[in-house]
């Protein structure tokens, strides 16, 4: 029985396999959530209060979304973990602020931002391609930190610990978006934007030529495929989405100093990813928001709200390894195995 | 079409393939036997490029570079794995896609600049995967991941993989290890009907299993110590004292 036999028996149409579902990396209900996100997000300044500093949330929470989604990109689908984030996040701020004000505005900020992030991670997968895991996460916090350091001396480009004012605000074809609303909903389309090329990544077979070169780097390599190139890749483009992330953070603001970037960031995002949902890309969003609107609730029991905060993370790490995204996953599991 | 010539694998100290030679011709099955240590898997990874080696690799006259793997996928030279080497958070049929030897369009910038001809590849390619599947029995078991099935399944999956790359050779390594005799002889019938089909491959096969060869190959060489110590057909190897003494040692009685 040879293929074009087969092909013929089972008699496929062109490229559809008759009774056979959508390709498997068009799998998920990816549009949908994406759909959801936007109506949530369109919405959410209406819902969440419309004070300065409701929004002010809201948009923190925005920035820590697009934060996680560059981890997600480095360590959930490259397979090579961050600690730099919050250098590459400081480099994405001041370097945005600066091509803003030499260059040409928040745009030409944005795209150097992203540009700096993506020469960051190159650089860090060029310099540490043979360390492994733990070590690789070990360089990527030295970068972190080195990084952070340069900011702090080079004060004519950051103005170190007194900070920077001199800040451009955002604006859309010559509109100046001077309010916070406004400048949420500028960051709100650049986050689902982000999460929609992230939706094309996944559905796509280099999705799954990158999951192989993940898990079975060797085989992959043997079979053809570039393991590390492709992890390499997935690493930039998550260090220039943490990037990004600098920009929108530094042009909401008329003042940021070096304080915003400190190490609890890294800590922060990898939390928030961890608790979200390493493996699936609707983590990154669901950790963000948790982790930054669960203080905010808990500040009524101030006194309590470290040992809840706690044992809230716990409970998750343990009983749904797969972060919140993946509780239905995994109370199914249990359900199959009882 | 593919010749090895004075193939030599040393780990620190240790020589394990120790100037072994080859030749393989088009639709060719030969057998590779050896006692545990011998050499055989390493020869198999050195010719893949898993693991560096010194001496020539050639393909129809064509020079490949030992020690860089991929090279012989991308010359249709396939092979499989001691233990089967699947990603188990994959389904049957995305693990047999990745075998697919078509690497345009499988990058992370087609995803996003040219998705329409992504996808119509993406479908030219599911053809083939399911037909793969189909050849291996396992086309009903598709959207099921991979680290739910049976070892045996497991295996024929790795060979379905290998079966969607179409290759013109194919390097089996200790294909029925831990298989029982049911499953061993359905892998003999399926190896045995995939070499009859016109695009059949050359097939180098190490195993234990005796009744495995000698159903399969014409030709069988036999490695003790890293050096080959006999070959020919599989009557003649199993006749020569060298190859018994490997396989059950020999025995000196002072009279």
């Amino acid at each position: 029985m040879s293929v074009t036999d087969l092909l013929q028996r089972t008699r496929l149409r062109p490229g559809v396999p008759d009774g056979v579902p959508a390709t498997p990396p068009l799998r998920g209900r990816q549009y949908p959530f994406l759909g959801l996100v936007v109506l949530v997000g369109l919405f959410a300044p209406a819902i969440m209060g419309g004070s300065d500093y409701d929004t002010g949330v809201l948009t923190t929470v925005i920035i820590h979304a697009v934060l996680t989604l560059g981890l997600f990109w480095c360590f959930s689908l490259g397979g090579l973990f961050t600690f730099a984030t919050y250098g590459v996040y400081a480099a994405g701020a001041y370097t945005s602020i600066w091509a803003a004000n030499h260059l040409g505005g928040f745009w030409s900020g944005l795209v150097a931002a992203t540009l700096i992030g993506a020469v960051l991670g190159a650089l860090i997968t060029v310099l540490f391609a043979r360390c492994s895991m733990v070590y690789f996460a070990i360089a990527t916090m030295a970068c972190g930190a080195l990084l952070v350091i340069l900011f702090r001396e080079w004060t004519s480009f950051t103005g170190g610990f007194s900070g920077q004012a001199d800040i451009k605000l955002p604006s859309l074809f010559g509109y100046q978006l001077d309010t916070y609303v406004k400048r949420y909903y500028l960051m709100f389309a650049v986050l689902a934007l982000l999460l929609l090329l992230t939706i094309f990544f996944l559905r796509s077979p280099a999705a799954r030529d990158l999951q192989l070169a993940k898990g079975n780097g060797p085989v992959a390599a043997v079979i053809g495929l570039h393991p590390k190139r492709a992890q390499s890749a997935a690493f930039i483009v998550g260090c220039a989405i943490q990037g990004i992330a600098g920009s929108l953070y530094a042009h909401n603001t008329s003042y940021i100093s070096l304080e915003a970037f400190h190490i609890d960031i890294a800590l922060l995002v990898l939390l928030m990813l961890l608790l979200g949902g390493v493996s699936s890309i609707y983590g990154p969003l669901i950790g963000a928001a948790l982790l930054i609107y669960l203080p905010e609730y808990l500040r009524d029991i101030q006194k309590y709200s470290d040992l809840v905060y706690g044992v809230a993370v716990l409970v998750v790490v343990v009983a749904f390894p797969k972060g919140i995204a993946g509780v239905r996953g995994s109370i199914q599991k249990r359900i199959n195995h009882a | 079409m593919l010749e090895a010539r004075d193939i030599r694998v040393r780990f620190g100290g240790v020589v394990a393939v120790n100037g072994v030679s080859l030749t393989l011709n088009a639709n060719e099955v030969v057998g590779l036997i050896g006692p545990n240590g011998s050499g055989k898997s390493t020869f198999i990874n050195a010719l893949t490029g898993l693991v560096g080696a010194a001496g020539t690799l050639e393909l129809d006259g064509t020079r490949v570079k030992l020690g860089v793997p991929g090279q012989m996928s991308r010359l249709g030279i396939l092979r499989t794995y001691q233990t089967p080497q699947l990603n188990d958070d994959m389904t049957c049929l995305e693990n047999v896609l990745t075998g697919v030897p078509d690497w345009r369009l499988r990058s992370l910038g087609a995803s996003w600049t040219r998705r329409r001809s992504m996808l119509k590849m993406e479908r030219e390619h599911l053809e083939r995967a399911h037909a793969a599947l189909a050849f291996a029995r396992l086309g009903a078991r598709w959207d099921q991941l991979a680290g739910g099935l049976a070892y045996g399944e497991r295996r024929r999956l790795e060979l379905a993989r290998t079966y969607a790359g179409q290759p013109r050779g194919l390097l089996l390594d200790e294909p029925a290890a831990g298989l029982n005799h049911v499953e061993t002889s359905g892998l003999v019938e399926l190896l045995a009907e995939w070499r009859k089909e016109p695009s059949g491959p050359a097939m180098l096969i190490v195993e234990h299993k005796i009744e495995f060869l000698e159903e399969l190959c014409e030709r069988m060489i036999v490695l003790e110590l890293g050096s080959q110590i006999a070959q020919g057909r599989p009557a003649e190897v199993w006749a020569d004292p060298r190859v018994i003494d490997a396989y059950l040692g020999s025995v000196t009685i002072d009279a």
